[in-house]
């Protein structure tokens, strides 16, 4: 696959994902599960930052991996998040 | 044909630019479910008003072994029955800590079950004989065994009813309902809640809350 | 093709609107790519704060009781009942953290690339108009809850602001707190923070944004190289910015959800008095400046007219400091006062919050606030001298490559400056402890020692430049 290719698939992988975690936040339980609220939320904000870096850069060589390797990473902590805390805020 | 193909994947890529701006404006948007809370008791009361109301039950001379005595508590649309067991309980109270009360809602789909003593057998079923003294719902066969703090004995519900916490005043005989314990009636807050604080919350919502004129009105 | 018509349908329609408001004529107009930066964003990123306090506010609003009795209850309830009343409570106040944090940078920014000249100084003036806005905004919104955190700390400023000379203190006193009760305080409060500080921040904000439409964004301090590449609003810069947003309000939201706000308990004057206010850190540094001793009793006034006769001097800047040039690298003293302040201010914070209620000797006010001043001004004044070698051009860059390299080759000098630095911080450090205790025979030879040694060490890194200026020509 070349690399604009690569950009598309990656792209669409965090379009789905956006829509996911959106439909979600509609439905979750907002009293027992703000803490999950908020992590989904900054989780959301931080997939759409990093589609706008990825399909504005003019090709694939001036996106800096660095970049989307930390965001994966700030996502993948986000999701996890509500897990280290049970229930809703005190 | 490469940049025919390149320049649709660079109108593709900005497609779904468009359609992730418009997912993440939905999901920001959903922080105005905040506008959806309806309250019961209003933000201009102190929040010391959301407490257990305390009812005035009867006395415990007046109460006969194995007959129920329905009452509405914490709201009025919520039942629950008293009862005195004969035997030493589970969060009984009063002289010989065989009186218990609990939710008469059933913790399964909401249907209200009657209790019956040991050996009798309820109107929806007359070949099933009870083998302790327990709620038994008519809807789905479920039971709760009012000896074991209403613990499942039978049928689908996942979990016991809740039990009305009361108070025996030892000097007059009297019996008040004082709270609710967990889990949280059926249909307030979510199923199976059990933190005192989400309890007191979601079992005061829904419904008026009781007086001593509606403990015992059948809604 | 589908997708082309589509695309081609929203271009008619974005024509459309745009003919008859004529945005992409005035505000929406392309911006230079040096604008790409996240330091010229600082304001807008303000400006999105700004919006998220207006909403999360209203949401609020809907729960809060402005009065004494409620204002606790009412502040309680939203955060322990109301479904996302906790993080909405929170971000709110983070938020407003965020703000005047930005606010503080967006100044720095200013001030170290020197927008204030020409033709911006309006431009300037309002910006600090807009800062004490915001000041404004934390000072009112902090009493709402009506803790007895919050409560204690703004009658303290109240009280601060009363001893303002003359008639003035009484007078302001009397505009923002009331004839002297309790729920007079909280209604103005209130008022001004709901009704009459939003109103001046949008005034000044659309003067502000009216006047950056005028003159554009600052050309970089620095010199720019090549010709300058004129970007698109859209979709660069409005992406761009959207990417700057998204990236602010995730920030802070996982702040939001990892450190959910609880109230201290409500205020009582029983409560209050078991306790030693403290404001917020964003006006710590005032507070410690008005703890130093020779600021106590009757001598606030003095303390308070030296903190306002320097916000004073901030304002007016672009009016005495005229000069044209802007770059940093060639304005050492401008650009050495700035670092000291904002050391100062840090400084000032920290210790302010570490010694809460406590009053400050002088001479530890002296020494420390002078130390701290003195000890940048010397390393200023090395890293101009060593940069202004650096910057004579390519040749002066590989000396200055060989220059760090030199203790490696001249090992004698740096040791000699590596032990010369351990007397001076010990002995400095001394000097300061013996200040604490009644002034003991030890303390004059240890500020010498301190003072000799750090001369002496500036004197052995001019020497290493020295010595190496005579091995320039040296591959």
């Amino acid at each position: 696959m070349d690399e604009d290719g690569v950009r598309v698939l990656l792209s669409a992988t965090l379009v789905a994902f956006l829509a996911v975690l959106a439909a979600y936040l509609w439905f979750v339980d907002l009293l027992l599960n703000q803490r999950q609220f908020g992590a989904f939320l900054t989780a959301e904000l931080v997939a759409f930052a990093m589609l706008v870096y990825l399909t504005t850069k003019p090709d694939y060589d001036a996106v800096k991996k660095s970049w989307m390797l930390m965001g994966c990473v700030a996502l993948a902590l986000l999701l996890a998040l509500p897990f280290l805390y049970s229930g809703g805020l005190p | 044909m490469k940049p025919k193909g390149k320049a649709t994947r660079r109108d593709f890529l900005k497609i779904l630019l468009a359609a992730g701006s418009a997912l993440t404006v939905a999901a920001a948007a959903s922080v105005f479910r905040f506008l959806t809370y309806i309250p019961t008791t209003g933000p201009n009361q102190p929040t010391t008003q959301l407490a257990w109301p305390r009812i005035m039950l009867g006395n415990v001379n007046s109460l006969e072994s194995m007959k129920p005595l329905q009452f509405n508590y914490p709201l009025v649309n919520t039942p629950n029955i008293l009862v005195k067991l004969g035997v030493k309980a589970e969060n009984g109270v009063g002289p010989d800590g065989d009186i218990v009360a609990y939710s008469i809602i059933c913790q399964h789909l909401g249907c209200y079950f009657g209790f019956q003593p040991p050996g009798s057998s309820p109107s929806c079923d007359a070949s099933f004989q009870a083998p302790v003294a327990e709620g038994y719902c008519c809807c789905h066969g479920g039971q709760y065994d009012f000896t074991q703090g209403a613990k499942v004995i039978g049928g689908p519900p996942p979990r016991s009813v809740p039990p009305v916490q009361l108070e025996y005043d030892a000097a007059t005989g009297d019996l008040y309902a004082i709270a609710m314990g967990p889990p949280t009636i059926f249909g307030h807050g979510p199923p199976g809640t059990t933190d005192p604080q989400s309890v007191l919350t979601f079992d005061l919502q829904g419904g008026e809350v009781v007086t001593q004129d509606t403990a015992f009105s059948s809604a | 093709m589908r997708r082309g018509s589509l695309s081609a349908s929203i271009q008619r329609i974005a024509e459309w609107i745009d003919s008859r408001i004529g945005l992409t004529n005035s505000m929406l107009r392309p911006g230079p790519d040096y604008s790409l930066n996240v330091f010229y964003w600082l304001g807008a990123l303000m400006v999105m704060a700004f919006i998220l306090q207006g909403i999360t506010g209203l949401l609020m609003l809907l729960y809060y009781t402005p009065t004494v009795t409620e204002a606790y209850s009412s502040t309680l309830f939203i955060i322990k009942y109301v479904p996302l009343g906790n993080l909405i409570e929170t971000i709110h106040l983070y938020s407003a953290y965020a703000m005047i944090l930005l606010a503080f940078l967006h100044l720095m920014r200013g001030y170290f690339v020197s927008v204030q000249k020409k033709p911006r100084e309006l431009m300037w003036v309002v910006g600090m108009l807009m800062g004490l806005v915001v000041l404004g905004f934390g000072l009112t919104g902090y009493l709402l809850p009506w803790t007895v955190v919050s409560k204690s700390a703004t009658d303290v400023t109240i009280g601060m602001i009363s001893f303002m000379p003359g008639q003035l203190g009484p007078a302001l006193k009397f505009l923002i707190a009331g004839p002297g009760s309790d729920a007079a305080e909280l209604a103005r409060f209130f008022d001004l923070h709901i009704v009459l500080l939003p109103a001046v921040f949008l005034i000044l904000l659309v003067f502000k944004m009216y006047m950056f439409e005028i003159h554009g964004a600052a050309e970089p301090a620095t010199r720019l190289s090549g010709k300058v590449r004129e970007v698109p609003w859209f979709p660069e810069i409005f992406l761009y910015f959207a990417m700057l947003s998204a990236i602010f309000l995730a920030l802070l939201i996982v702040v939001a959800v990892v450190f959910p706000i609880s109230l201290p308990p409500e205020f009582s004057p029983a409560a209050a008095s078991t306790f030693t206010p403290q404001p917020e850190w964003y006006f710590l540094w005032v507070y410690q400046i008005l703890k130093f001793s020779v600021f106590e009793g009757p001598s606030i006034a003095l303390a308070l007219g030296l903190i306002t006769a320097l916000l004073l001097l901030l304002f007016v800047l672009p009016f005495f400091d005229r000069g044209k040039e802007r770059n940093p690298a060639r304005r050492p003293i401008y650009t050495t006062i700035g670092v000291i302040a904002v050391c100062e201010a840090l400084l000032l914070t920290v210790w302010g919050y570490l010694t809460p209620g406590q009053v400050i000797a002088d001479s530890d006010a002296a020494i420390i606030t002078g130390g701290v001043a003195i000890v940048v001004s010397i390393i200023s004044w090395i890293t101009y001298r060593t940069r202004n070698q650096v910057a004579l051009g390519l040749a002066r860059a590989r000396s200055f490559a060989a220059f760090m390299g030199t203790p490696f080759r001249i090992p004698t000098l740096t040791g000699i400056f590596v032990l010369l630095l351990a007397v001076s911080s010990s002995s400095l450090a001394t000097t300061i402890n013996l200040i604490a205790s009644p002034w003991s025979a030890m303390f004059f030879p240890t500020l010498i020692l301190a003072a000799l040694s750090f001369i002496a060490m500036v004197l052995v890194v001019r020497g290493l430049a020295v010595s190496n200026r005579g091995r320039e020509v040296q591959p």
